[in-house]
């Protein structure tokens, strides 16, 4: 109001100058269009003169209007519908964006069908048939470029983030550093004054997402909340060309506590999921890769329980080029190369990216020959081993009993039969980390760090 | 107000009221926004304060989709699509758009074509032709 | 569409502001209050261009405030069913684009883009014709047909399409790159 008032706008004799500028400029040679298109050369003066006549009505039913505006437009509306529904509409409405079907652009009433997926547009709802649709549609495309699908978790994958709240004393030198580092372009800490937040983002991510876009989709999946899901894609992405509006954040999930692809425009055979935490992924283990998590501040470890000492009160960090980063990258570029390799005979749509990530695995410890001893109770059923499980799924054969072709022992003492058998025969004997190993780093690990 | 009947500009079915109404083509519009934040130039130092963002992208549209820069051309074009008896609509339309040949000019405002309305195909040619020349020449 | 229209509006003013700027301090904030409003009647008002008349003032019985009917002219933009307009591509997605027309907000869904132009995904989505001669990215100026609008107290939204005789790029930012 007061600024209003003070503010220097124009005189009102400036205003009036104006108007009769416009006057002069536009009326001028206009006068003459007449919106009927009547012929007659008489009838243009008469039209001229009616029209300066309408535009008084025409003002006295303006003030009325700007009144009642709002109800005005709300029976419009309605009356639109209304005379909508009598008439046969054929359109299938295969979603709405603010209320307007895509197709055809009436107005509908929202009947609680279809899934909101306000992290392409906040007012976008789809029904189950175009996100069918949308799926094939994007599998075609997806296949002639020769890209699959990455889901891409945030926290504990791809960065670490600390309240600024909750930095320790020992880590004070990165809140100093990341004011030094604020105008360099690679820097990989951040501190997020208006979320209150420090921001580490995980050695090698950068190189990650640049070498596997080509080779990718890519979504970011978060539990966290948008705005620090956004911030984060941006801190991650800043020129907003991996992550175009696939940024998907809690409030999208459909079901509490869980991540779902029902959100996700792709085919669920070809997508390749990043996270480290196996629970929210219930429905789709098969696509999940589980990383190890990255716990770079001491209250990400607090808060997991490590009591160690964190990598920043360390003053270390993961390794650029050897990284779980770096790692899965190379795990990716193979499901990546057998899933488009053309020396299979299979069509490339009825491919499935969960079969190869299964076969890839399966190659990990292809050849071995696993015994194990006293590493479970001999009274339950092997099988149902957790490690057991995992070293079929790593492609071992395994067994309880050791003969020739046996080529690992897997034990935590080296007094059994069965440990002493592998000495004696020139066989690994490797304790139980080595196969857990294996598993977080699809990776045959050296025998000799897991001795016994 | 024909506030019953489905609105559809292709018909010129836009409602009395903005039926009869002045409308502006997108070049008149940017010489008038441009003269009102002369003035506010003139008046403070800052215009970005005055304005609103409707002003603001309203402007940046109509200097990207002006066809004609000088106030001559856009007071030519007016008169030139005014000899033909469209309405403010249709004129407006047919200004902005510049169709080249009858045809896609037709499809751009359905209605001059609609019935009862008598406008022969080679008067829209000539209309055509003239706006071209002044684009030409501008 | 623009439009040059006169409106009327009830402007409330303290009488601290009276004297011999009274007509100044009214006109400053009418454009305060009205410019860049949306209104399902009018759509958008842009500017204001002139006052033709300022009424006689009314007192307010209570408040000392005073209501003046001031009659205005000003620019409004707005968008009809059946439009063809020109509008540039702001973000380009699997499912469609959106667009911009001055303060109109468009979408476009790939129902209503040409069959033969294929969602292509990348550093810059976009649609491109399978002979690669047409396509529609970000920063595209394409034009198109209002099929369906919604107006609500701060914007107006529209469905449009492209697919139709002499609709789609008008210019395309990729071509002389």
């Amino acid at each position: 109001m007061s600024l209003a008032a003070e503010s220097p706008l124009q005189s009102s004799s400036s205003s009036d100058d104006f108007a009769a500028f416009l006057d002069a400029e536009l009326d001028a040679d206009s006068s003459n269009s007449s919106p009927n298109g009547e012929s007659n050369d008489d009838e243009e003066i008469d039209l001229k003169e009616e029209r300066i006549k309408r535009r008084k009505v025409e003002m006295s039913e303006t003030i009325e209007v700007i009144e009642s505006s709002k109800t005005a437009d709300v029976n419009k509306e309605k009356s639109v519908l209304s005379s909508e529904s009598t008439k046969p509409n054929l359109c299938p409405h295969p979603g709405f964006i603010k209320g307007l079907c895509l197709m055809c652009g009436q107005i509908e009433e929202d009947d609680g069908s279809g899934v909101a997926l306000s992290y392409i547009h906040k007012d976008l709802k789809l029904g189950s048939h175009e996100m069918n649709r949308l799926r094939g549609a994007d599998l075609r495309n997806l296949l002639r470029e020769k890209k699959l699908i990455l889901v891409l978790d945030l926290d504990h994958t791809l960065l670490n983030s600390t309240r600024l709240a909750d930095v320790t004393a020992d880590e004070d030198h990165l809140l100093k550093q990341a004011d030094l580092l604020q105008d360099d372009p690679n820097r990989s800490l951040f501190k997020l004054g208006s979320m209150h937040m420090l921001t580490k983002l995980r050695p090698f991510v950068r190189t990650f997402l640049k070498e596997a876009s080509p080779m990718f989709e890519m979504y970011v999946y978060t539990m966290a909340e948008r705005c620090y899901a956004l911030e984060m894609a941006r801190l991650l992405d800043p020129s907003n060309i991996y992550f175009n509006s696939k940024v998907i954040s809690q409030s999208d999930c459909t079901q509490r506590h869980q991540k779902g692809l029902d959100v996700v425009l792709g085919a669920e055979s070809v997508v390749v999921i990043l996270d480290d935490t196996e629970l929210v992924w219930q429905k789709h283990k098969d696509n999940l890769i589980v990383m190890e998590r990255y716990h770079y501040f001491a209250s990400s470890c607090h808060q997991f329980g490590f009591n160690m000492k964190s990598l920043s009160q360390c003053k270390k960090d993961e390794s650029d080029t050897e990284g779980a980063l770096a790692n899965v990258l190379n795990d990716l570029k193979h499901v990546h190369h057998i899933f488009f390799d053309p020396a299979l005979d299979t069509d490339l749509s009825s491919r499935d990216v969960r079969e190869m990530l299964k076969k890839v695995r399966q190659d990990v410890l292809h050849g071995c020959k696993i015994a194990f001893s006293r590493v479970f109770p001999s009274t339950v059923r092997a099988a149902d081993q957790h490690i057991w499980r995992i070293a079929e799924q790593l492609g071992a054969l395994c067994t309880t009993d050791v003969d020739s072709s046996v080529t690992h022992v897997v034990s935590t003492d080296t007094g059994t039969a069965k440990a002493r058998w592998a000495v004696q025969n020139e066989k690994f004997l490797v304790n139980p980390r080595w196969v857990e190993a294996a598993n977080y780093f699809w990776c045959r690990q050296k025998e000799d760090d897991y001795v016994v | 107000m024909s506030g019953e009947e489905e609105e559809n500009a292709a018909e010129l079915k836009i409602g009395d009221e903005f039926l009869k109404a002045k409308c502006l083509m997108n070049c008149e519009v940017a010489l008038i926004l441009d003269r009102r934040y002369e003035q506010l130039q003139q008046m403070s130092d800052d215009p970005t304060n005055q304005i609103s963002q409707v002003f603001e992208k309203s402007m940046q549209y109509v200097k990207r989709f002006s066809r004609y820069k000088n106030p001559d051309a856009v007071r030519q074009v007016r008169e030139i699509l005014s000899r033909n008896r469209l309405a403010e609509f249709e004129l407006c339309v047919l200004g902005n758009l510049c169709p080249e040949t009858v045809e896609e000019a037709i499809a751009m405002v359905p209605s001059i074509k609609s019935k009862g309305r008598a406008l022969e195909e080679d008067a829209i040619e000539k209309m055509l032709h003239d706006l071209s020349l002044i684009k030409k020449f501008e | 569409m623009f439009f040059h229209i006169s409106m009327e509006k009830n402007m409330q003013l303290h009488p601290r502001h009276f004297g011999p700027h009274l007509r100044d301090k009214l006109v400053a904030k009418l454009m305060k209050d009205v410019e860049g409003t949306c209104s399902g009647r009018h759509g958008f008002v842009v500017a204001i261009t002139g006052v033709d008349d300022i009424g006689k003032g009314l007192i307010r019985e209570g408040t000392g405030f005073v209501t003046f009917p001031v009659r205005y002219q000003c620019v409004v933009f707005r968008p009809f069913k059946g439009e063809i307009l020109e509008a540039v591509v702001t973000m380009v997605n699997k499912m469609g684009f959106f667009a911009e027309a001055g303060p109109v907000q468009i979408f476009v869904s790939n129902h209503l883009i040409p069959d033969d132009m294929e969602f292509q995904t990348g550093d810059v989505p976009n649609y491109t014709t399978s002979d690669r001669s047409v396509r529609i990215q970000k920063d595209s100026e394409v034009r198109l047909k209002i099929i369906g609008t919604r107006v609500d107290a701060t914007e107006i939204f529209c469905i449009g399409t492209i697919k139709d005789d002499f609709l789609g790029v008008i210019n395309d930012p990729g071509a002389a790159a």
